[in-house]
């Protein structure tokens, strides 16, 4: 799950919320459960640990919101890593022809 | 260098668009093939599940096919439409004439049946206006 952490909250937190309602057909697999995070933890620290949470994940879930696109440290490289190698592998399929 | 994985992304407007919003979805987004749904639990898992249906393997849907075949049904579509709006439309000329005719008996001066003509000219002149225009439209 890649959101903004400062505005978008708030949907995560419906997210999480649908999840535990019973009488919703809504699940996923939170891989913000994986090795908790501080807000005083360095970017590396985080990278890191964002890392580890990418090794389970087998779909990425992007909030977009109003300042999504304005952030770079963390939203942006969070989407690159899951991207590119789709991304690269969408144009050696170009190349490669039908 | 980041280190890369292969991931589908499902992008969730949280302010409940449906379609990819331009001004507000991540830059790096714009050329990346991914699932734009709305803020609704429903629509998010569907695209989850419809992605795990995707990435099966050995999964290879022809979409040229579908999009022939949608394409095609939704010309039949605007031409049924368009048949009944001809089939109404004349269903009130010939009304419109009936009723016209009724008045025939009536004429009785020169001045009446003028009248009586320019409005059956105008009737069919109706007709004849909006026939044109849907042909155009067509």
């Amino acid at each position: 799950m890649i959101f903004d952490g400062d505005t978008d909250m708030w949907a995560y937190a419906y997210l999480k919320g649908w999840k535990s309602n019973e009488n919703m057909n809504f699940n996923f697999y939170d891989a913000h459960d994986i090795r908790p995070l501080s807000d005083r933890a360095s970017e590396e620290t985080v990278k890191n640990a964002l890392r580890l949470r990418f090794s389970s994940a087998k779909q990425v879930v992007v909030l977009v919101g109003e300042n999504t696109k304005n952030l770079y440290r963390f939203v942006r490289w969070e989407i690159e890593i899951a991207a590119n190698a789709r991304l690269a592998d969408h144009c050696r399929q170009r190349e490669r022809g039908p | 260098m980041p280190q890369t994985l292969d991931l589908p992304i499902i992008v969730v407007n949280v302010n409940g668009d449906r379609e990819m919003d331009p001004n507000r979805r991540p830059p790096i987004l714009r050329d990346w093939v991914a699932a734009h749904v709305a803020f609704k639990a429903k629509l998010i898992q569907h695209a989850a599940a419809a992605i795990v249906l995707v990435e099966q393997p050995g999964f290879n849907l022809k979409l040229t096919g579908l999009f022939t075949s949608l394409a095609s049904a939704l010309i039949a579509w605007l031409q049924v439409k368009q048949h009944k709006e001809i089939a109404q439309s004349y269903s009130v000329a010939e009304l419109e004439l009936d009723f016209i005719q009724e008045q025939a008996q009536y004429v009785t001066t020169d001045r009446e049946l003028s009248n009586f003509v320019g409005d059956a000219e105008n009737a069919v002149s109706r007709e004849h206006t909006l026939w044109t225009a849907r042909r155009d439209r067509s």
